[in-house]
């Protein structure tokens, strides 16, 4: 046996070996019985050195026996797991990136829009409500600056709404008469 | 003290990706890495030899059938300890053996080298063999010469790495590095008698 390789599995026992040497010598190991046996006799000293006992080792057929026995055992297809792994991260961070521009890019377009836009394009966007008794609210013309944007909304959801609810108070529909066909 | 080096995680991690990739080849290589340590934790829960080699056994194959799960959140030993843990564990209540304390939670895997035997169910001649071998490393011990007992004494009682021990006796990392394979092969050939 070679001394080089002794040495190694003495250092591959330590977690001393560099990643390529122990797999290399992984798979020396794998198909000599005579490497294996020494791999065991260190982790025997190893053991009973600490712990002031003899230990069991695995016998010499145990890696064959696993081995047999995974053969038997449906085989793993995850593709490029690692890969997969990374581009999901970077995906994510892109998305990110991309998601918060979007909303700063949103943000600075309404501000924009409010802050420019003419009045009457309110009017064009509320000139057909469904129900001819609803008062034309945003028929009002009211500066953009002196009307809020909830209130806007607001209008603007009262103007397409074919029901109300707001018990009879002045230039409203009592709600009874909201929904129907065929009115007079 | 380092108990893991990242070199022997990193390999671990690529045989695990290598098996999720369809290599079952590569899980061989795990298996030859460590069936002496999962032996020798079974065998802390599971005293008969047969029996804790065949626990073992199936704990290696539990490991396999869980692999695809492995998302390398803890290091692939400590995963596969646990589940030797367990696997053992479960054995023993097949068993209704209840000689061991089942409270006993082993959160990490590395803890399991200072655990106190949990069986007594020696045979008096492997007691009796288990004292001679442990006499015979002793002797040996003592009468390596003192660098090698020095660094051999380093690295398995106080886990220390190359690197640290190299730096305590003031010589090089590959002088250390052959200090303990030389006191290793001492010590194997004081134990050849008792082995073979």
């Amino acid at each position: 046996m070679h001394e080089d390789l002794m040495q190694k599995i003495s250092q591959l026992l330590d977690d001393e070996l560099p990643q390529k040497e122990a797999l290399s010598l992984l798979q020396k190991i794998r198909t000599r019985s005579d490497l294996n046996n020494k791999m065991r006799r260190y982790e025997a000293i190893t053991y009973a050195i600490k712990n002031h006992e003899m230990s069991v080792s695995s016998t010499s057929d145990f890696v064959a026996s696993v081995s047999s026995r995974i053969q038997r055992e449906p085989t793993y297809m995850i593709p490029n797991a690692e890969r997969r792994v990374v581009r999901e991260r970077r995906l994510t961070r892109s998305h990110k990136i991309a998601a918060t521009a979007a909303s700063v890019a949103i943000i600075a377009f309404v501000a924009h829009t409010q802050r420019h836009e003419p009045a009457s394009n309110i009017q064009v966007a509320t000139a057909k409500p469904p129900v001819k008794q609803v008062p034309q609210m945003a028929e009002i013309e009211t500066p953009r600056d002196s009307y809020p944007v909830n209130q806007q909304i607001n209008d603007y959801l009262q103007a397409h709404s074919s029901i109300y609810t707001t018990n009879d108070q002045a230039g409203f529909q009592p709600y009874a008469q909201v929904t129907h066909y065929s009115q007079k | 003290m380092k108990s893991h080096s990242r070199a022997s995680e990193q390999l671990d991690e690529d045989l695990v990706l290598r098996v999720q990739q369809g290599d079952k080849s590569a899980y061989d290589l795990l298996v030859i890495k460590y069936q002496h340590k999962i032996v020798q934790l079974v065998n802390r829960y599971v005293k008969d030899p047969s029996e804790s080699q065949d626990v073992a056994q199936e704990a290696f194959i539990k490991a396999y059938r869980a692999l695809g799960s492995f998302r390398g959140e803890s290091a692939f030993y400590t995963w596969l300890y646990r589940i030797a843990i367990n696997t053992a564990k479960n054995y023993l209540m097949s068993r209704s053996r209840r000689n061991v304390d089942m409270q006993i939670d082993v959160q990490d895997a590395e803890v399991y080298e200072n655990l106190p035997q949990l069986h007594g169910q020696e045979t008096p001649e492997r007691e009796l063999l288990s004292r001679e071998i442990v006499e015979t490393i002793k002797t040996a011990i003592a009468k390596l010469p003192e660098e090698m007992r020095v660094a051999i004494m380093l690295r398995e009682f106080e886990g220390m790495s190359y690197e640290e021990i190299a730096q305590a006796m003031d010589c090089p990392v590959g002088t250390v590095r052959s200090r303990i394979f030389r006191a290793r092969e001492a010590i194997d050939n004081k134990l050849t008698p008792l082995l073979d």
